[in-house]
């Protein structure tokens, strides 16, 4: 009986629900598009049989405009009300248009955060309603939305290094607002933002540091501003080989780090083996590195996420700067096109040594010349059809060349040869952002990337009397091709919720290696072209960050990701997770889930950073690599400036590649599957950051602690052991200090414990393959990783003179790398030592590179 | 060796005041394992070299065994006990070696674990024809054919020698044959190939392109060119894929040790519970003088 009469009443009460909604869904017809509201109101009641109850705050005189002539009596209400003004509320056959009262009454505030002389968008400036300390900041387009309230109120606009503005507004309606910040003189004010908690705001900051390009320290060699160098100043993160080979972020490996150039993945992101990034300081605008808790937009690598942004062009002038180092030269320049219509950023970037060298060889009329150089071209037009509507198009070329000719001369003859080994990216992206509306942004880019690595070697020779003919010609020719298209879009339909979703679909082309072969000596001719492995990519990702109550912040997403290679498919659900709680206006806490994976595998031979390192998709026997990483910390401000923030990280992933014992280059481009071993990895660490970002006197201190081991079935018996990249204690101190207008310096210390190395410990009997009988003694490694090397640590100097002239400024720079002349160890190995009694001994090396090394350069900035 | 050129931005590197040190890093001891050496020729009698794996510290002149205990087997049958003959190596005269048959060894000594492993043997592949031909002022080329079989994976290494009255002496020689994938050239600057560089082995997988006549050539100083009437043997070693993987993976071994910054490289073994080689060839020559 109970159950009959529980039935009973859910189902009057669905009843009484569906008959007020039943209302709402009459069928309306009007004979005019325009009407006087009362004059809509009653013909609406006509028609419906509904009637109206309002109070005097609507203006019934006023005349509506409707959208359409047909349709629901909702879907009219909805259109004719402001809704953000009145509350419709459906009783029965009555409906109530009751006011809201102005105090509750919420509008949307949109617009771009741009900075007042460049015209440079401000990507994650932030906007706080100073009566409730509630807020949100800028994308990475520089736009903004959030809502208000009806009434007078004070809006702060703040993006460190620029003056912060205060606009008071009092909204009626939906309005859009784009804001011009005056940038600050202040010198050498570095701009880490991450840790800049103005609390309460929309602002997600978990596991990342933000970084902008114009303060970076001279601390790469020959007083480069790299990028990679200047990330180590951040916890987690650390070089892989004093500079050399990319960084590596909490404890993974270079290559599993996504790099992003405009939204385009960049594939190979070093110069001369890894000394140098390959990104130019003069196109950077800003810079996210981003080490856990990331958001579900990113993917496809598991270890971290940089996210690099380059500079739109000035809009009002034309500027730019050049620079020349001991080893580039550098030259910028940016201006409109059209004023604050079309802009463009052009930068270009080139070392010369391969030019001295050249005339070195000429001045010695050597037989042999060659050299090395590399270069870098940035381009980014930007155009604004309106201020709703933003195309971008933005390129970047850049590359290696190494090249070696020798001329032979015989008594009759002569020979002449020529090598050359290049490779190199070319990336560009075409994106569209549109403003459909104050709460909805979108943003469609359509990318295409390409690393290639090219090997050509030919032969000439020329008899007495005759011309030089071509006799052996051999090229090499391998990389990787992307095209995709993604579409993404930031819905902020009100302060406390900001959602992000879009797709993505990548078409990947790798190239193992094709082969052309030419020797006419011998007739001989062969083209091996490899077979062009074709993989798709589809992304579908959503995230939502929610405002609960006033302390409370969560991101949660998803990405779902499919990959289809050669038949075999791969489909993953990514979930991530991240909040911060402010538990008192000093103190936040945070915590962090995410799961990464990644189909894309770097096959490498080397701890350098080769060009011959071969990005090459998963396969129905190699599996995408799967990352799980959780994070929790705590973040303290001392004062506006002075931040600590202490952050533990626990990463466990599967699938990791390592080369078995044996591997050895025998068809590596298609024999790869059988030269690895699929493993496990586990790395947990703690990470403490202490950072002053305001005054003269500005720093950062970090320190790591962390341990990582790996396991892979076939490699050390089966046994545990230390990854690569397990570095327990790792300690950096940056100082900036600016004595007056002209003059500033930094210095940067840097100290690492030894990193784990193999080395041939075990002597063994070996056979000669040539000659069975021979026997002789050959050192092997019997375990991996199982030696430290000694630790390692530097300290850098850097400082910069300026002086204002008449169109600019100009500075000199002096660095020093290296300044006690540490000598860490680059590589260690044994080395067989015979006495004169022929008695073999062994003894342990290390070779160090850059020591003390000085260096000079000149910069105009107009 | 012009290879070295691809390693010009390397040598900058270390020319950015590079240096070396001599280090005190603490060097963990091991336990010392059964290290079995030996490589079969078809109709050759069975040898086997045995020694022992010794930790860094401990150094000895010699690590060869003389009290190993070792079986062997053919096809599975026991064939006997070998006998020591002197320096760690043992034989077993009364058997030769048979072709397309499979040989098993168990080695054991005092306080060492027991160590075995498994090779089949394989049938010679004759020289069909040997030509040469002397190019330019200084290069003498060698072409050869021989029967590859397509049906099954065959993996191959040639050695020439010349004579020198007495005995015949190793000759370095070069090729740019795509069977080589490079590492017998002498002017190539792929860094992969030089990770080879040296290796006389290859397998057959490219022979289909060029059908199977191979050219090598080597330098007239390297050939003892005085002598009026010089004999050159050209040996074909037909090798089982231990013996392939071995061969390369010593190359790149030494061919590594001088290039910082690349992973270690271990040597190919197929011994269970111990280190070194047991592995199979059956060997085709050929002379040629050259007047």
């Amino acid at each position: 009986m109970r159950k009959f009469i529980a039935l009973f009443s859910f189902l009057l009460f669905s009843f009484y629900l569906y008959s007020q909604e039943s209302s709402l869904h009459k069928q309306l017809k009007f004979a005019n598009i325009s009407y006087p509201l009362h004059e809509l109101l009653h013909e609406i009641s006509l028609q419906s049989g509904v009637e109206f109850s309002y109070t005097s705050e609507l203006n019934t005189n006023q005349y509506i405009e409707l959208p359409a002539l047909t349709g629901n009596l909702k879907y009219f209400l909805n259109e004719i009300i402001d809704t953000k003004a009145f509350k419709i509320i459906s009783k029965e056959n009555k409906i109530f248009l009751v006011g809201i009262p102005p105090a509750e009454r919420k509008y949307s505030i949109s617009g771009f955060i741009t900075d007042s002389n460049t015209g440079e968008s401000l990507i994650n400036a932030s906007i706080i309603n100073l009566e409730n300390y509630t807020g949100t900041i800028s994308n990475n387009f520089g736009f903004y939305s959030f809502s208000l309230p009806q009434k007078l109120q004070q809006l702060q606009i703040s993006y460190v290094g620029y003056q912060d503005v205060i606009i008071p507004i009092l909204p009626k309606q939906d309005t859009s607002i784009n804001i011009a910040l005056e940038p600050k003189n202040i010198l050498n004010e570095i701009k880490v933002v991450a840790d800049e908690k103005s609390n309460n705001i929309n602002h997600q900051f978990v596991s990342s540091n933000t970084l902008t390009s114009d303060k970076f320290i001279n601390s790469g060699m020959f007083g480069e501003n790299d990028l990679f160098q200047n990330l180590i100043q951040f916890p987690g993160v650390q070089s892989s080989n004093e500079g050399l080979g990319g960084f590596i972020v909490r404890n993974g490996s270079p290559a599993q780090n996504l790099i992003l150039l405009d939204d385009v993945p960049v594939y190979y992101s070093s110069h001369l083996l890894g000394l140098f990034s390959i990104f130019n300081s003069d196109a950077i605008k800003h810079v996210k590195l981003i080490k856990g808790g990331f958001p579900a937009r990113y993917g496809g690598r598991i270890s971290s996420v940089l996210d690099i942004r380059m500079k739109d062009g000035n809009t009002k002038k034309l500027g730019g700067d050049f620079s020349i180092g001991l080893l580039t030269a550098k030259f910028n320049l940016h201006g409109p096109i059209k004023k604050d219509k079309t802009t463009f950023n052009l930068s270009v970037r080139r070392s010369y040594l391969d030019l001295l060298v050249k005339g070195i060889f000429e001045l010695a009329d050597s037989d042999i010349t060659g050299g090395y150089y590399f270069g870098d071209f940035n381009f980014k037009l930007t155009h604004k059809f309106s201020q709703r509507d933003k195309i971008f198009f933005s390129t970047y070329w850049g590359g290696d060349l190494i090249h070696v000719k020798n001329t032979d001369q015989q008594t009759t003859s002569k020979e002449k040869t020529e090598n050359k080994l290049g490779w190199g990216n070319f990336t560009n992206s075409l994106r569209w952002n549109h403003v459909y509306n104050n709460h909805l942004f979108g943003n469609t880019s359509f990318i295409l990337s390409r690393y290639t690595f090219l090997v050509k070697d030919k032969k000439w020779s020329q008899n007495e009397g005759e011309n030089f003919k071509e006799n052996y010609k051999y090229e090499f020719r391998s990389g990787i091709r992307d095209f995709t298209l993604k579409s993404e879009f930031d819905w902020i339909p009100d302060s406390k919720h900001y959602l992000k979703f879009g797709m993505e679909t990548s078409l990947h082309h790798t190239k193992p290696g094709s082969e052309i072969y030419q020797n006419n000596e011998q007739n001989e001719q062969s083209t091996s072209n490899d077979q062009v492995i074709s993989s798709k990519e589809l992304i579908l990702f959503g995230e939502c960050q929610i405002q609960f109550g006033k302390n409370l912040l969560i991101n949660m997403g998803s990405r779902w990701s499919s990959f289809i290679v050669e038949g075999t498919y791969y489909s993953t659900l990514e979930p991530r997770f991240s909040t911060q709680y402010h538990l008192h206006p000093k103190w936040t806490i945070t915590g962090s889930f995410s799961q990464m994976t990644q189909y894309l595998h770097l096959v490498t031979s080397s701890t350098l950073s080769l060009p011959t390192d071969l990005w090459l998709p998963v396969t129905s026997k190699i599996k995408p690599i799967d990352c799980f990483q959780y994070t929790g910390g705590a973040n303290y401000a001392f004062s506006k400036s002075i931040k600590f923030s202490a952050e533990y990280y626990h990463k466990l992933s599967r699938n990791i590649l390592e080369f078995s014992d044996t591997y050895f280059f025998q068809n590596v481009n298609t024999d790869w599957e059988n030269t690895v071993e699929a493993g496990k990895a586990w790395s947990q660490g703690l990470e403490f950051n202490l950072s002053k970002n305001k005054g003269k006197t500005t720093g950062n201190m970090a320190y790591t602690f962390s341990k990582s081991f790996v396991k892979y079935p076939k490699i050390n018996e089966g046994k545990t052991f230390a990854s690569p990249y397990d570095r327990n204690h790792d300690f950096s101190i940056l100082l900036n200090q600016k004595i007056n207008k002209k003059v500033d310096f930094s210095l940067a210390w840097v100290y690492g414990s030894g990193l784990p190395a193999t080395l041939s410990s075990t002597n063994i009997s070996t056979i000669s393959p040539y000659y069975p009988e021979n026997i002789s003694s050959t050192p092997i490694f019997s375990h991996r990783n199982e030696f430290r090397l000694p630790d390692y640590h530097r300290m850098d100097f850097s400082i910069n003179f300026r002086k204002f002239k008449k169109h600019g400024v100009r500075t000199w720079n002096i660095s020093i790398n290296n300044v006690y002349n540490r000598k860490n160890a680059n590589y260690v190995s044994i080395r067989e030592n015979q006495n004169q009694f022929g008695t073999t001994s062994y003894t342990l090396k290390q070779i160090s590179l850059f020591a003390f090394l000085p260096s000079v350069s000149y910069s105009y900035k107009f | 060796m012009k290879f070295r050129f691809l390693f010009l931005p390397i040598c900058f590197l270390f020319l950015l005041s590079s240096c070396e040190d001599e280090l005190e890093v603490p060097i963990p001891k091991e336990e010392p394992k059964l290290v079995i050496n030996s490589l079969l020729g078809v109709d050759s009698v069975l040898r086997v070299h045995v020694s022992k794996s010794s930790s860094f510290q401990n150094q000895s002149s010699n690590n060869s065994l003389s009290n190993a205990s070792i079986i062997i087997k053919e096809n599975n049958q026991l064939l006997g006990k070998m006998k020591f003959e002197s320096d760690g190596w043992y034989s077993l005269n009364s058997n030769l070696v048979l072709k397309n048959s499979s040989y098993q060894i168990e080695v054991s000594s005092p306080n060492l674990e027991t160590a075995n492993s498994e090779t089949e043997t394989i049938e010679r592949i004759d020289i069909e024809t040997i030509s040469y031909q002397e190019i330019g002022e200084d290069k003498l080329k060698f072409t050869f054919q021989f029967n590859d079989n397509p049906i099954q994976e065959n993996y191959y290494m040639i050695l020439l020698k010349a004579h020198t009255g007495t005995s015949y002496i190793p000759v370095d020689f070069y090729s740019d044959n795509i069977i080589f994938n490079g590492n017998l050239s002498e002017n190539s600057i792929g860094i992969k190939k030089n990770m080879l560089y040296g290796s006389r082995t290859f397998s057959d997988e490219n022979l289909k392109v060029n059908g199977n006549t191979i050219s090598i050539y080597i330098h007239h100083s390297n050939s003892n060119s005085s002598n009026t009437n010089q004999e050159y043997k050209l040996e074909l070693y037909h090798i089982t894929p231990d013996y392939f993987k071995y061969e390369r993976s010593l190359i790149v071994f030494y061919n590594r040790d001088d290039l910082p910054f690349y992973n270690k490289v271990n040597l190919h073994s197929n011994i269970n519970a111990g280190y070194g080689i047991f592995a199979s060839y059956a060997i085709a020559s050929e002379t040629i003088t050259i007047p």
